[in-house]
């Protein structure tokens, strides 16, 4: 064990007794400590003595510190509470896969995705929008395309929507832009190819489409101005099924879905892809924080189904304590990488991530209270 | 016991908060069945939620019912001429049948 720091200490008696005298620094025997609590410690002098009160909270405690609150009579310290998932409100899109989601945790937007269709249709996609608020949704008005495996990206009320497929067996695709003001939908540019199942990125006047679909998986990167798209830099590894994050000249690319692989992340400067580290979760068609940045963005779920949450950090992907609720792939993704919105999405049976939300919370610093229950 | 089973519908915002996530395990299936932490946080979320008690072979039963139904569906559903691997690019994978978390 060593040598422990304790900011008190130094002044362990040989009977076990604390004394107070000398409290501001010093070192604890490791002979005092077992399992990383004090051990053989009989007595502690008064608090007031080791631990000076305070009126009310200090301004700004750093993690580990411990003070008197005189003015409430608790003794309390910085702790850290860690980061979670929490159930959102419902949506009631009928959709079962294939949904889009952007936007803010508080304000996002769920878009298109498709409905079971008797044969041989099989399925057909929807136009349906809805916003959320932080606690329910509301439909909204429809785009005019209907879509479904499309990209979306930028806040709720000035999205942009490009992409996807549009009709059951036989499936057609389209290469069309909607742009979305937070009430209406109207035309935009269309994209150079005709492309589904792509990762978007980016704002409504500075858009990115990355990869798709449109045969093999193609490593193609356009880019939006508002009005028309523009070929950018080529990925390093082609794939469908990415998720985006960041900005047109700040962009993240990360997750694929097979044959590419599904660990693959890649980081966009406005002109080239370059490979960054990978992510830990070897699952495909995750969800992703789509306001997040180049330096913070969240992933989540996927397939094989799972709950599994990771942080990037601007160099690499950790995972998270916290895990989803329901193991899903395929959510809409809103929200930054402190802030995610999970949004519907596909599990084994559909129900019950269908219509499910959830919201992440980022671990944070917080003043608790020392309780004796 | 390490986990509790129980049937309660998702109700949406505030079903599960951050706090109960830090609390308890707990995990959503088909059926509505939720897999719980069995400790003192996760017994009073299910008091709380007015959860049906089920045990682990019930909840199963129903979660196996549940992606039948789902892989019966997917079986079905096929376009002339299309590959395997198109189909999962259309369907998404084929649901499996898969074992609850166990204590």
């Amino acid at each position: 064990m060593g040598i422990k720091t304790r900011n008190f200490a130094n002044n362990i008696l040989s009977g076990g007794t604390i004394d107070g005298t000398d409290f501001l620094s010093g070192t604890l025997p490791s002979s005092n400590i077992t399992n990383d609590s004090a051990a053989s410690v009989t007595s502690i002098p008064s608090i007031s003595n080791v631990i000076s009160p305070v009126a009310g909270d200090p301004p700004s405690p750093t993690l580990g510190d411990i003070w008197y609150n005189s003015s409430t009579n608790a003794l309390k310290f910085q702790g850290f509470q860690a980061s979670a998932w929490a159930s959102g409100g419902n949506s009631s899109s009928p959709a079962v896969g294939g949904m889009v989601g952007f936007g803010a945790q508080n304000a996002a937007v769920l878009a298109g995705g498709i409905v079971p269709a008797p044969s041989p249709v099989l399925t057909s996609p929807l136009a349906n929008v809805q916003e959320y608020d932080g606690s329910a949704w509301t439909s909204v008005n429809s785009m005019s395309q209907v879509r479904n495996t499309f990209g979306g990206a930028g806040p709720q009320t000035s999205g942009v929507v490009f992409g996807g497929r549009i009709t059951g067996n036989p499936f057609t695709y389209t290469a069309a832009t909607e742009e979305y003001d937070g009430t209406n939908w109207t035309s935009g540019g269309s994209l150079g190819s005709t492309r589904y199942y792509m990762g978007a990125a980016g704002t409504q006047t500075a858009a990115l489409s990355f990869g798709g679909l449109t045969g093999p998986a193609n490593t193609d990167t356009e880019e939006y101005n508002g009005t028309s798209w523009t070929a950018g830099g080529t990925l390093s590894t082609g794939h469908h099924a990415g998720r985006g994050s960041g900005t047109q000249t700040a962009g993240l690319a990360a997750s694929a879905a097979p044959p590419a692989p599904k660990t693959v992340s890649q980081s966009y400067d406005g002109t080239s892809w370059t490979a960054v580290n990978p992510t830990n979760s070897n699952n495909a068609y995750r969800g992703v924080s789509s306001l997040g940045t180049q330096a913070s963005s969240l992933l989540w779920g996927g397939e094989p189904f799972t709950g599994a949450t990771e942080h990037y950090d601007g160099t690499s992907w950790s995972v998270d304590a916290a895990t989803l609720s329901i193991s899903r792939s395929s959510t809409g993704g809103g929200g930054t990488g402190t802030t995610g919105l999970a949004i519907s999405g596909e599990s084994p049976a559909g129900v019950p991530a269908n219509q499910a939300t959830e919201e992440y919370s980022a671990g944070i610093n917080v003043i608790k209270t020392f309780t004796t229950d | 016991m390490a986990h509790l089973y129980c049937v309660a519908e998702n109700t949406g915002k505030g079903f599960i908060t951050a706090d109960d996530s830090r609390n308890f395990y707990r995990s959503g299936h088909a059926g509505n069945v939720w897999v719980i932490g069995n400790n003192v946080y996760g017994q009073a979320w299910i008091t709380r939620k007015e959860a049906t008690i089920k045990t682990l072979a019930e909840a199963q039963a129903i979660v196996d019912a549940e992606v039948q139904t789902s892989i019966d569906a997917w079986e079905a559903n096929n376009v002339e001429g299309e590959t395997a691997e198109q189909k999962v690019l259309r369907l998404g994978e084929k649901p499996v049948i898969y074992s609850l978390p166990q204590e």
